[in-house]
C-alpha cells in the first residue's frame, strides 16, 4: 500500500513536470487528434469513401468536397489518409508493444540471471543489430510475402534487439544495487524481485524510448509499404499512397502532401512525447 | 596494436557467421518451389525434380547452409540467379559502386553539415543558433526519407528545373538522392554533436584549461572537440550502414540502378539467392565500417590505444 | 610594488537560474600580501570554490553573477577587466589549483602538451620550442614526476601523480598567486601529506602567494598564515592561525569547527558536531545566518545581521562581542 502510494505520487510529478513542458504538450495533444480521429474514423467518413472510385473526379485538387482533394481513382484522399491512420497508427503500437514484450522479456531473462543464457541471447541480438533494420524487415517480408501481418513481423523482428539491449542495460544497473541483494538475502522469490524491485526501477528509459520508437515503427512501416513490401493497395496506408502519388508528382503534387503530413505529424509528436518524458522521469539529464 | 587489429578484426568472422545464418535462416523459409521458379510454370514437373536434386534445393537445411558458406567463403559464389541464372555477385559487383557513392556521399555530407551545427548549438545554448537547429532536426527525424526525397523532386527538378529528378548519368544526378539521404543523418549526428559536446564543455578539464588563460576558440577546439567526437565517431559508422539500408528506398525514388533497386525487384520476382547474397552483402559491408571505424577510435583514444600496447 | 597582492571588497556572488537564486557569496572582505598564504575553511557550500572561481572569473557564464563588491588583484579591479586581458592573467599571474584531479586533466592530450599548453599561451620571454620543451621537463620534475612521463596519457598517472601533474600546470608560468581548491581532498592521506609539503616548498621557493581551500583543519595550521572561516556565503572569523588556533575569542561556529574534529590530548567520550544543516542558500536566515544552529542565539541575532568586530587583526562577525564592547 506504502509503495503504491508512493508510485502513485512519483507519477504525479512526472506528470507535473510534463505538463510543463510545451513542447511534449504539443505532442500529446496531436496524437490525441489523431487517435480520436481514426477511433472515430467511421462516423467522419465512412470506409466505402476511401475505396469508392470515381472516373468523374480523378486527380482533383483540394475543394469544398473533397478537403484533401482526389487521387487517380478519384478517391477522396481526406477519407483515405483517415482511414491509412486506422492501419499506419495501429502498426505503430502494435510493433512497439510486441518489440516491447518480447525484447524486455528476453532483456529481463539476460540481465536478470546472467551466465551463458545472457551470452546467447545477447549474442543473436548483436548479430541481429548488425543487419542494417529494414533490410531485415525486407528480408523477412521477401520471405513471408508482402501483407499487412507480415509487415509487422517485420518491424518487430527488426527492432527486438533494441529493446533487449535496453531492459538488460536498465535490469543489470538495478540488479548490482544493494537493495536487491537485500531483497535476496530476504528470501525474496525471483519472480517478486523482478516485479517489484526490478521493473518499477527501470522503468524510466523503457518508456522514453518505447515512445519514441513508435514514430520509427511509423517511418519504417511506411518505407517498407512505399516501396511495394509493406501494406497492400487498395488498402489505404500512408506509406502506399504516397508511393501511388508518385506517378502523378507532376500534375497531382496535393496526393503527394496530406499523407506525408499525416506521417510527418505522428512520428514528430512520439519524438516530442518522448523527449518530454526523458526530461520529465530524468530532470538531471535535461540540458 | 598488431594483436589489438587482428583480435579486433577477427571478432567480426562469428559475427558475419551469424548474419548469414540468419538471413539464409529467414529466406529458407520462403515458401515454393525453387526447381519451378527457376523453370517457370510451363516446364514439366520432372524437370523440375531433377533440377531441385541438381542444385541440392532437397538437401537438409544444414547441408545446404554449410555448402553455402563454403562457397561464399572460398570462391566468393554467392549463388546463382533465379531469373538471370547468372552468378548473382556479379551482379552485385555492377551495382554496388552506385550505392556506396551514394552512401558514402551521403555520410560525408552529413558530417559536414552536422557536426559543425552540433558543436555550434552546443556552444551557443538557448541562442538562437541552437534553436533553430534543434528544431529543424526534430522535424527531419521525423520525416520519411521517400517524402523528403519526392518534395525535393517536386521542388529542384520539376518546379525549379535545376537537377535531373532521376538517373545516375552525371554528378549532377547525385545531388538530390546524396541530400534526401543525408539530411535525416545529417540531423541525428547534429543531436549527437550537441549533447556530447554539451557533456564534454562541463568537464572539469575544461575549466582546467580555461583557468590556463586559453581562449574561447582553442577550449573548444583543441580540448573539447575531440572528446566530444569520439562518441560520434562510433555512430557515424552506424550511420553508414543505416544509409546502406535507406539507399534501399532513395534508390527507390530516383531510379537508381543501385543494390537498393536491385534488391526490390528481386523480391518482386522471388529471386531468393539474390536477395540473399544481396542483404548478406550490405550486412558485411556495414560490419567491416564499423570495424573500420573501431580501430579508427583506437588510435583516437590514447585509452584504448594504451589497453592493447601492454 | 605594493605589499597587498589581492584585496576582495563586499564581493557577492549569486547563481541565477529560471528557478531559483542561489545567495553563494553574500558580501566578503579579504586580503591577501605577497607571498602570504591564506585559509579558507568552511563547510561544503559555504561559498568557497565561487570565490575562488571569482577571482579567476570563471563562474558558470550562464548562471553566475557578481552583482557587487570588487576584487583588486595588483593594484588592478579585475572585475571590470575585459575578458582578453583576464585571460592573459589567468594561468600565468594567478592559477588554480583544482579539487579533482581525476577530472581535472584532459583525457585526450599527453600530460606534457597540457603543461606546454600554459607556457604557449603566456610566452612572453619568447621561449623558442626547445626552451618550452626544456621548462615542461623542468616543472615535471618539479613536482616529483620523471620528465620522460610527459608524452603519457593521463589515464597512466595515479591519483597523486595526476594531482601532481595539475599542480605544474597551475606553476608552469610560476603565477604571483595560486589558489588551491582542496587540493589534497580526492588523495590518500599519505598522499596528502606528500603533495601538501611540496606545495609549500615549491610556493616558498617562488615566492607565491596562496590562497589554501579546505575544510580540514590540519592543513591550515600546517601551511596557512591567516585563516577565513566561511559560513553561508560570509566570512565569519578572520584572523592569523595563532588568532584562530590560540585566542579566547571565537565566533560560535569556528567553535563549533574545532568541536567536531577529534583532539587527542583532551580526551573526551563524544565528537561534538553541530547540530542542524547549512541554511538553503535560496533562502537565507534574516539575521545571522548561523542563528539557527547557534548554542548561544539571542534574540537579536535572529533579526539584525552583525557587524564584524575587530580585535586587531582578528575579526569576529558575530553579535556576542558586539554587545560587550
Amino acid at each position: 500500500m506504502e509503495s503504491k502510494r508512493k508510485k502513485q505520487s512519483q507519477l504525479r510529478e512526472v506528470w507535473r513536470r510534463l505538463k510543463k513542458d510545451k513542447t511534449a504538450m504539443v505532442g500529446l495533444f496531436i496524437i490525441i487528434v489523431f487517435a480520436l480521429a481514426v477511433i472515430f474514423a467511421e462516423q467522419i467518413s465512412p470506409f466505402h469513401n476511401a475505396i469508392r472510385q470515381s472516373g468523374e473526379h480523378r486527380l482533383q485538387p483540394p475543394s469544398a468536397d473533397f478537403i484533401f482533394g482526389t487521387d487517380a481513382f478519384g478517391r477522396d484522399i481526406f477519407t483515405r489518409v483517415l482511414h491509412g491512420g486506422r492501419i499506419s497508427l495501429s502498426i505503430g503500437f502494435v510493433t512497439a508493444s510486441a518489440s516491447l514484450l518480447i525484447g524486455g522479456l528476453l532483456g529481463a531473462m539476460a540481465g536478470f540471471y546472467g551466465g551463458w543464457g545472457d551470452e546467447v541471447i545477447m549474442r543473436i541480438m548483436d548479430t541481429l543489430m548488425s543487419i542494417p533494420s529494414i533490410l531485415l524487415s525486407l528480408a523477412i517480408v521477401a520471405a513471408l510475402g508482402a501483407n499487412m501481418t507480415n509487415l509487422l513481423i517485420a518491424i518487430t523482428v527488426a527492432s527486438i534487439p533494441a529493446f533487449t539491449r535496453l531492459v538488460r542495460a536498465s535490469v543489470l544497473t538495478v540488479v548490482e544495487q544493494d537493495f536487491i541483494e537485500a531483497a535476496r538475502a530476504c528470501g525474496t522469490s525471483d519472480f517478486r524481485i523482478i516485479c517489484k524491485h526490478i521493473l518499477p526501477n527501470a522503468i524510466g528509459p523503457i518508456i522514453v524510448q518505447t515512445t519514441a520508437s513508435v514514430s520509427g515503427m511509423i517511418l519504417a512501416a511506411a518505407a517498407l509499404s512505399f516501396i511495394g513490401m509493406g501494406v497492400q493497395p487498395p488498402q489505404p496506408e500512408w506509406g502506399a499512397m504516397l508511393s501511388e502519388a508518385r506517378e502523378f508528382i507532376r500534375t497531382a503534387p496535393h496526393m503527394l502532401v496530406f499523407p506525408g503530413f499525416a506521417i510527418i505529424l505522428s512520428a514528430l509528436s512520439f519524438n516530442l512525447i518522448g523527449d518530454g518524458l526523458r526530461d520529465a522521469l530524468d530532470p538531471r539529464l535535461k540540458d | 596494436m598488431i594483436k589489438f587489429v587482428v583480435g579486433r578484426t577477427l571478432m567480426i568472422i562469428p559475427i558475419l557467421l551469424g548474419v548469414t545464418f540468419i538471413v539464409f535462416t529467414i529466406l529458407y523459409l520462403t515458401p515454393g518451389d525453387p526447381g519451378r521458379m527457376i523453370l517457370g510454370p510451363q516446364a514439366e514437373q520432372i524437370a523440375v525434380d531433377m533440377l531441385n536434386e541438381e542444385m541440392g534445393f532437397n538437401d537438409p537445411f544444414f547441408t545446404r547452409f554449410f555448402a553455402y558458406v563454403i562457397n561464399v567463403v572460398t570462391r566468393f559464389d554467392f549463388g546463382t540467379s533465379f531469373r538471370t541464372r547468372q552468378p548473382v555477385f556479379d551482379e552485385i559487383l555492377i551495382r554496388f559502386p552506385y550505392t556506396l557513392r551514394l552512401a558514402t556521399a551521403a555520410v560525408v555530407v552529413a558530417s559536414f553539415i552536422g557536426i559543425p551545427i552540433g558543436v555550434l548549438s552546443a556552444v551557443k545554448q538557448y541562442s538562437l543558433a541552437d534553436l533553430i537547429p534543434r528544431a529543424i532536426s526534430m522535424f527531419l527525424a521525423a520525416v520519411p526519407l521517400f517524402w523528403l526525397g519526392l518534395m525535393l523532386i517536386l521542388t529542384f527538378a520539376l518546379t525549379l528545373g535545376w537537377l535531373p529528378s532521376s538517373g545516375v548519368a552525371t554528378w549532377r544526378h547525385y545531388i538530390l538522392p546524396v541530400t534526401t539521404s543525408a539530411l535525416p543523418t545529417a540531423a541525428g549526428l547534429m543531436r549527437m554533436t550537441r549533447s556530447t559536446m554539451l557533456e564534454t564543455i562541463r568537464q572539469d578539464y575544461i575549466r582546467t584549461a580555461r583557468a590556463k588563460g586559453a581562449p574561447e576558440g582553442r577550449v573548444i577546439f583543441k580540448h573539447a572537440l575531440k572528446n566530444a567526437l569520439l562518441p560520434v565517431v562510433t555512430v557515424l559508422g552506424g550511420s553508414f550502414g543505416f544509409l546502406l539500408g535507406g539507399a534501399i528506398v532513395t534508390e527507390t525514388v530516383f531510379a537508381m540502378p543501385g543494390l537498393g533497386t536491385m534488391m526490390v525487384n528481386a523480391i518482386r520476382m522471388q529471386d531468393i539467392p539474390m536477395v540473399l547474397a544481396a542483404t548478406i552483402f550490405i550486412a558485411t559491408i556495414c560490419c567491416l565500417v564499423i570495424l573500420m571505424v573501431d580501430l579508427a577510435y583506437g588510435f583516437i583514444d590514447p585509452r584504448i590505444r594504451a589497453k592493447f600496447l601492454k | 610594488m605594493s605589499e597587498k597582492l589581492l584585496e576582495i571588497k563586499d564581493l557577492e556572488v549569486i547563481y541565477k537560474t529560471d528557478l531559483e537564486t542561489v545567495y553563494a557569496v553574500n558580501g566578503i572582505n579579504l586580503s591577501l600580501n605577497r607571498g602570504e598564504t591564506v585559509g579558507i575553511v568552511g563547510e561544503t557550500g559555504a561559498g568557497k570554490t565561487t570565490t575562488a572561481l571569482s577571482i579567476m572569473r570563471l563562474l558558470p557564464s550562464n548562471t553566475g553573477v557578481i552583482p557587487n563588491g570588487s576584487i583588486t588583484f595588483d593594484g588592478q579591479n579585475i572585475l571590470t577587466l575585459k575578458e582578453g586581458d583576464m585571460r592573459a592573467i589567468r594561468g600565468e599571474r594567478i592559477s588554480m589549483i583544482f579539487q579533482d584531479p581525476m577530472t581535472s586533466l584532459n583525457p585526450v592530450l599527453s600530460v606534457g602538451d597540457q603543461i606546454e599548453e600554459a607556457l604557449i599561451l603566456h610566452n612572453h620571454e619568447k621561449r623558442t620550442k626547445e626552451q618550452i620543451k626544456m621548462r615542461v621537463e623542468e616543472t615535471l620534475e618539479l613536482v616529483g614526476i620523471p620528465s620522460f612521463r610527459k608524452n603519457e596519457y593521463p589515464h597512466q598517472f595515479s591519483g597523486g601523480m595526476k594531482q601532481r601533474v595539475v599542480i605544474a600546470i597551475a606553476l608552469a608560468c610560476e603565477p604571483e598567486l595560486l589558489i588551491a581548491d582542496e587540493p589534497t581532498t580526492a588523495l590518500d592521506v599519505t598522499i596528502q601529506a606528500q603533495v601538501l609539503a611540496m606545495m609549500k616548498e615549491l610556493k616558498d621557493k617562488m615566492q607565491t602567494s596562496m590562497i589554501m581551500i579546505t575544510h580540514d583543519l590540519g592543513i591550515v595550521a600546517l601551511t596557512c598564515d591567516k585563516v577565513a572561516v566561511m559560513y553561508a556565503g560570509e566570512i565569519v572569523e578572520f584572523g592569523t592561525v595563532e588568532d584562530i588556533f590560540r585566542s579566547e575569542k571565537h565566533h560560535p561556529y569556528t567553535i563549533g569547527l574545532f568541536g567536531s574534529i577529534p583532539n587527542l590530548e583532551q580526551e573526551s567520550e563524544r565528537l561534538d558536531p553541530i547540530d542542524g544543516l547549512m541554511p538553503d542558500p535560496t533562502d537565507l536566515p534574516a539575521g545571522c545566518k548561523f542563528s539557527p544552529r547557534c548554542p548561544s542565539c539571542m534574540e537579536i541575532c535572529k533579526t539584525s545581521p552583525p557587524n564584524d568586530y575587530y580585535d586587531g587583526e582578528h575579526r569576529i562577525k558575530c553579535h556576542l562581542f558586539n554587545i560587550e564592547d
